[in-house]
């Protein structure tokens, strides 16, 4: 019996395994799917647009406009984010066209991709006009 | 963090914290701002007895002692912890004072004798005094080829245009340089480069030809300091200690960082606004030496004064002969004669006809002003040891208006030239700032400074920042507006229906140049608005989406009819 009925402790660990399998399972298919991708570039340049933009007034109403000059840390990383929004902004306008390409979502969620795209790309227009972005 | 800027107490003197920043920029020894030169607004009043040319304005001692202590008052303890203010008349310092506290942890009070301030890009006064010094040695000329005098340095600037970059350039802030507003500002004494370093090491690129437009340079004023130090085979501040310090008796100066301490006098302290009351802060340091490092007490800065009031003497000391003195005061560039011009190293300042000079400086946390008055034999000193928005240049126009050391300005007079209407539709667009970046996140500011023309009616012009300054001007001549209500002058250079360059006489650190369409503040906000709104809304959506699709599937496992089910 005790042959046949793995141990409480035994059971555990199956499940335990498998519960890893399923996370490395899901974390893979997630990597490799360009759909996947495509809404994490959209939601990260939302998210770090937006981000970018409340962590710069943040730094310059609480330290002044020295802080343009003395660069706090803040500072640092407010001014380190436009290089990651053009990024995001490639990412998602990449996947816009995939998804256009290879008909996945709905039409109101690829024009919805669409028009991130557009509003990031306008976005990581003006941060270079504005000399955040140097090309 | 600054840009020279001497206003006064008319309908401009508020104007925003922002520009005051940018002031304190250009001539910050930072740049702005400000700061990066400055507005120079004038105070006005009406003309009293006895103050013409020559006479002297403060005939009486005890009631200019008793306006500046009301002055002072009205600010000790709010806009600043401690001021210091010198005043002098003919050869004599007339008012040498201190107010308020140096360091108010150590309840220590301001001496005008004894208390050394950080004054920021007034320094460079000194700077460009050193170099007609060397000029009247004929050991420096101000139209040679710069270059020329750094063969034992690795500085060299390039030849990106035909014509080469002068002394007469670096004086006048028409180099061509792009502008960085920052003097290379560092927090650790350890951090400080070399001069010869720092000048090749963060050279800008030359963006204009020289000699054309003014585009205030913390760099070219370093580089200044640089050419006289290298031409004498000294450093620079050994240089200016034996030229101009030692002979002038100015044992409270310096231009060394941080300051030694055998230096006589003592330093104020750095001081930051905490609510109703201030805290001392680290004081920063200045790369650009010569463009702002100078530590000086209002006792020593009224030597330097004097000096300049004096043609180039004090007593039986003289730092400049007469005629270099002269020449040094004289214009050395003309943006537009309707507006305030260059001397060497000073602006004008006010009304263009009043024959004032002179500079105004910051670093993060001092600020100053320095201005003469030479038709009337008068200099006025005036720096504290915070950043407020405006102290020492409002002190100075305060004084300026108080005294009747420029006239009042009068009512504008519309000019009889038909075609005005015509004339402020073509001026009308947006402008930018040559002293401001061009790259660079501080290219920011270039954009929040957009100056607005627009045709007012009857031939006159209105012009609006971001800030909220809305003027109204009137054409007095051709292209020429006198604004409403104060002495200030807007004047265009157009040519073939096109503006060039718009001259304003506030701002004498820079000019004007038109903004392209897709450069333009409308167009950067409306992008910006939408792209941020779009991007709020969708995250809105999502988050919205998400919370709905738990709610659902909370609300299926908990509905019993499923779980009966199930």
């Amino acid at each position: 019996m005790t042959d046949q009925h793995p141990s409480q402790q035994q059971t555990g660990q199956l499940h335990g395994q498998a519960d890893r399998d399923r996370v490395t399972h899901g974390v893979k298919r997630r990597l490799t799917s360009p759909s996947w991708l495509a809404r994490a570039a959209s939601v990260g340049l939302c998210s770090i647009s937006i981000g970018f933009l409340i962590l710069f007034v943040f730094v310059v109403e609480t330290g002044g406009n020295v802080t343009l000059f003395t660069r706090p840390l803040l500072m640092q990383i407010a001014v380190s984010l436009p290089a990651v929004i053009m990024v995001l902004t490639a990412a998602t306008t990449i996947g816009a066209g995939i998804a256009w390409w290879n008909r996945y979502w709905s039409i109101r969620a690829r024009i919805h991709q669409s028009v991130l795209a557009l509003l990031g790309l306008g976005f990581s227009w003006q941060l270079t006009k504005l000399g955040f972005l140097p090309l | 963090m600054t840009q020279p800027r001497l206003s006064t107490a008319d309908s401009s003197t508020d104007r925003s914290t922002r520009r005051s920043f940018l002031a304190g920029l250009g001539s910050l020894a930072l740049v702005v701002v400000g700061t990066a030169t400055g507005r120079t607004t004038a105070a006005t009043g009406a003309p009293s007895p006895g103050s013409r040319p020559g006479e002297g304005p403060f005939a009486a001692a005890d009631e200019l002692e008793a306006f500046i202590d009301d002055v002072m008052a009205e600010r000790i303890g709010t806009a600043t912890p401690g001021a210091t203010v010198a005043i002098v008349s003919g050869d004599a310092p007339i008012l040498t004072k201190g107010y308020g506290a140096a360091d108010v942890d150590a309840d220590r009070p301001v001496r005008a004798d004894e208390t050394v301030f950080r004054v920021g890009s007034v320094g460079k006064l000194v700077t460009y005094t050193a170099v007609m010094k060397g000029v009247e040695q004929g050991i420096l000329d101000l139209d040679t080829d710069v270059n020329s005098y750094l063969d034992d340095s690795r500085v060299t600037v390039p030849d990106t245009y035909d014509d080469p970059v002068t002394l007469r350039h670096l004086g006048t802030h028409t180099a061509g340089f792009e502008s960085t507003l920052d003097p290379d500002i560092v927090a650790d004494p350890d951090s400080l480069d070399t001069l010869e370093a720092l000048l090749t090491d963060q050279q800008p690129s030359r963006i204009r030809p020289p000699g054309e437009l003014v585009g205030y340079s913390n760099y070219g004023a370093a580089l200044a300091g640089h050419v006289v130090a290298e031409a004498h085979g000294t450093t620079f501040e050994e240089l200016v200690q034996a030229a101009i310090f030692d002979p002038l008796g100015m044992t409270h100066s310096t231009f060394a960082q941080p300051v030694p301490a055998d230096q006589p006098g003592d330093l104020a302290a750095p001081h930051i606004r905490d609510g109703e009351s201030f805290l001392t802060t680290d004081d920063v340091y200045i790369n650009m030496r010569p463009a702002g490092s100078l530590s000086a007490t209002a006792t020593d800065m009224a030597t330097f004064m004097r000096a300049h009031l004096g043609d180039g003497a004090v007593d039986a000391t003289r730092i400049l002969d007469a005629e270099t003195a002269e020449a040094m005061h004289n214009r050395h560039h003309v943006r537009h004669p309707a507006v305030t011009n260059w001397r060497y190293g000073f602006h004008e300042y006010g009304n263009p006809d009043a024959n004032l000079i002179g500079h105004s400086g910051a670093t993060v946390n001092f600020t100053s002003s320095l201005l003469l008055a030479p038709d009337y034999d008068v200099g006025i000193f005036v720096a504290s040891n915070s950043n407020p928005s405006e102290l020492p240049t409002t002190v100075v126009d305060e004084i300026v208006a108080e005294f009747d050391l420029q006239r009042a300005p009068t009512t504008p007079t519309p000019t009889s030239r038909p075609g005005g209407q015509e004339r402020a539709e073509t001026v009308a667009g947006e402008y930018s700032l040559t002293y401001l970046p061009q790259s660079g996140p501080l290219q920011a500011v270039d954009l929040l400074e957009h100056l607005t023309v627009e045709p007012a009616g009857n031939g006159r012009v209105r012009t609006t920042t971001l800030e909220g300054d809305a003027r109204q001007w009137v054409e007095s001549e051709p292209y020429v507006y006198d604004e409403v209500g104060g002495h200030d002058v807007l004047a265009f250079e157009v040519t073939d229906g096109e503006v060039d360059v718009l001259s304003m006489s506030s701002e004498p650190t820079g000019v004007y140049q038109p903004v392209p369409f897709q450069e333009r503040q409308f167009v950067t906000g409306a992008v910006l608005g939408t792209a941020v709104s779009g991007f709020g809304l969708s995250l809105a959506g999502w988050g919205g989406h998400s919370i709905r699709r738990t709610w659902k599937q909370q609300s299926t496992d908990d509905d019993p009819d499923t779980a009966d089910a199930e």
